[in-house]
């Protein structure tokens, strides 16, 4: 049968293609490193669901290698939902170090033989341990760095309580899509919003245990390049199509490279959806979802929170609401306040540019070749995120018509 | 920013094979099987998607090959219709395009050549470098609008007032002279609701969603 979209050079990458964009576009060595594992076993066969009694054993051969007593795995059952990582929920009876006798509710969240976003399960593990004292993350146990006992790379960490979004609201209730939390909670959340976010931005990580990140000099464009290389190296990795506004982004970024004033650990998809809160209370209860930190620059993180897709407009129908959460000017005010750290509104806008850019590489570029070859669990809802894809692009379209 | 649909019908097909058909309840023939007929029909239209105005096409060309031989066989007094009705058609006959696939290739070269360009064009004196970039960005906004128009009922805009209605979008109908999307035959298949899309991107408590 024939089809309009035959296969190239992407679906089965030679060793000179991917020797080619590792040269193009210099990244960090552990991202180059996931990349290339990524590109190299692309022409493999398509993603086949695990079984839990597969995953199980996996779990099994892992806990014997790190535990010296007897241990019991139960309760295993798949966590629904994602676009990106595959994860089973279980429970452990063990005799913890220090502790003794402990019952844990844990989960292994493992990548699918390709990922919407190929990241690392070592550079999450060491950060949720760093921020541990920090601002509320799920424990991390143990980690799988390259796929040793799992099928692929895997991190273990507590089942973290809490929703993503209220119950109680129906229109709007899409975590990450235009989440209404409604005005009571807003309230609450708001402010801890804003706080934990200042307090990951000035977290001392120069004294943390993060030896898979790359630390970039200050005063540099180093920080900023690095980002660069590394979403238009995904461009070309994974695109089905060109699309000259990503051509055009790409060059107004490579012009307008900034410096990097103060260097923070950057959560890398920081916004609603991606924390989980009490519903009663208001209180966050855990930050979820650090597979995109890196250590670089805050506006990063800033920038991202304000796309439109992930936010919504307020009762008056009038006022923007970042994240269904604040005004974006409320935002940025409370931030300066509880971080101290100035905003630069030139630094904001060109990585409002190298989020948008990213974020369509994601969903018009990854998606695309993730779906194509079969290769994620979650292929359907893969399928969908295109439906982000222009809005995200006219966003982009939008930043660039203020400045080409 | 090609039509994807070949490869969202993969992946419903293969979500339904590989998620779905193995939590069915093995005492449950009945959803056993039409889980089965549900994923044929989905391959079944997606082998068929290219030829979906070839279809078309071939009909109205033998209907109009056979309304032009009744016509000549049949008295003139018993066919006035007949003739008027294949004026029509003729016109519309006449004036379709190359067929789809060879749309897309035509289109993909268009792409894969501009694209060329915008990467050449730092090279370029700073106002043709200028002109191409102000141009490549002016032009997008309507195609990322019918892509918007298009997607809506999936409910990821936030202000879906703001985008235009699918025809308009795809330029079957000119804006109305008043704004706002219009009721009736003319206004989008579906509603707008960023609730409808929770179904398949939600998240449990551990998990991400979204770009």
């Amino acid at each position: 049968m024939a089809t309009l979209s035959p296969p190239d050079v992407r679906d089965a990458p030679t060793p000179e293609f991917i020797q080619t964009l590792r040269r193009r576009y210099p990244i960090e060595p552990e991202i180059d490193r996931l990349l290339t594992r990524k590109m190299e076993r692309r022409g493999g066969p398509s993603h086949s669901m695990a079984s839990l009694a597969a995953l199980s054993a996996s779990l099994v051969a892992l806990l014997q290698a790190h535990l010296d007593g007897p241990f019991e795995v139960s309760d295993q059952c798949w966590l629904a939902g994602g676009a990106s990582k595959l994860q089973m929920r279980f429970t452990l009876r063990w005799n913890e170090p220090s502790v003794g006798p402990t019952t844990s509710d844990l989960v292994v969240r493992m990548e699918p033989s390709e990922s919407i976003n190929a990241s690392s399960r070592l550079r999450e593990f060491e950060l949720l341990r760093a921020l541990h004292d920090t601002v509320l993350v799920p424990r991390v146990y143990w980690v799988d760095p390259d796929g040793q006992w799992f099928p692929e790379p895997a991190l273990i960490y507590a089942f973290a309580h809490g929703v993503a979004k209220p119950a109680s609201i129906a229109s709007g209730s899409v975590t990450g899509i235009g989440t209404n939390f409604g005005p009571r909670l807003r309230k609450l959340l708001a402010p801890q919003f804003v706080d934990d976010l200042a307090r990951i931005h000035t977290f001392d990580h120069e004294h943390a245990s993060l030896d898979s990140f790359s630390r970039p000099p200050i005063g540099s464009p180093e920080s900023a390049q690095l980002q660069i290389n590394r979403t238009l190296r995904v461009w070309e990795e994974d695109r089905g199509e060109e699309f000259a506004l990503m051509d055009v982004a790409a060059n107004w970024l490579a012009r307008n490279v900034p410096l990097l004033d103060q260097a923070s650990v950057v959560h890398g998809d920081y916004r609603a959806g991606n924390f989980l809160f009490d519903e009663a209370s208001g209180k966050v209860t855990s930050i979820l979802d650090w597979e995109r930190a890196y250590i670089g620059d805050r506006h990063r993180d800033l920038a991202w929170s304000t796309a439109r897709v992930i936010g919504h407009m307020a009762e008056d129908g009038k006022t923007y609401l970042i994240c269904g959460l604040m005004p974006i000017e409320e935002f940025h005010d409370r931030y300066q306040q509880a971080s101290g750290l100035k905003i630069d509104p030139v630094k904001l806008h060109f990585y409002e540019v190298l989020n948008r850019y990213q974020q369509v590489t994601t969903v018009l570029g990854t998606a695309y070749r993730v779906v194509r070859l079969g290769k994620s669990h979650q292929n359907i809802v893969v399928a969908r995120l295109q439906t982000a894809a222009y809005l995200l692009a006219e966003e982009l379209r939008s930043a660039l018509e203020e400045v080409v | 920013m090609a039509n994807h649909a070949d490869n969202d019908f993969r992946a419903a097909a293969k979500a339904l094979l590989d998620v779905v058909a193995p939590a069915i309840d093995p005492q449950n023939p009945l959803a056993r099987q039409q889980l089965k007929l549900v994923v044929d029909w989905l391959d079944f239209y997606r082998s068929r998607l290219p030829y979906n105005q070839d279809r078309e096409r071939l009909e109205l060309t033998l209907q109009l090959e056979t309304a032009r031989a009744i016509a000549s066989a049949a008295p003139d007094a018993a066919v006035a219709a007949l003739h008027a009705a294949i004026g029509a058609a003729a016109t519309v006959h006449a004036g379709l395009g190359p067929r789809p696939v060879e749309v897309r290739a035509v289109t993909a070269r268009l792409e894969d050549e501009i694209s060329a360009v915008v990467r050449l064009s730092p090279g370029f004196a700073q106002p043709a470098r200028q002109s191409i970039e102000r141009v490549v960005v002016r032009d997008a906004k309507v195609l990322l609008d019918a892509q918007r128009a298009w997607f809506l009922p999936q409910g990821i805009e936030p202000d879906p007032d703001a985008i235009p209605p699918l025809d308009v979008a795809l330029r079957i109908r000119q804006p109305a002279v008043s704004p706002g999307r219009p009721k009736g035959p003319h206004a989008p298949v579906g509603g707008s609701d960023r609730s409808e899309l929770g179904s398949t991107i939600d998240s449990p408590p551990n998990e991400e969603a979204g770009p």
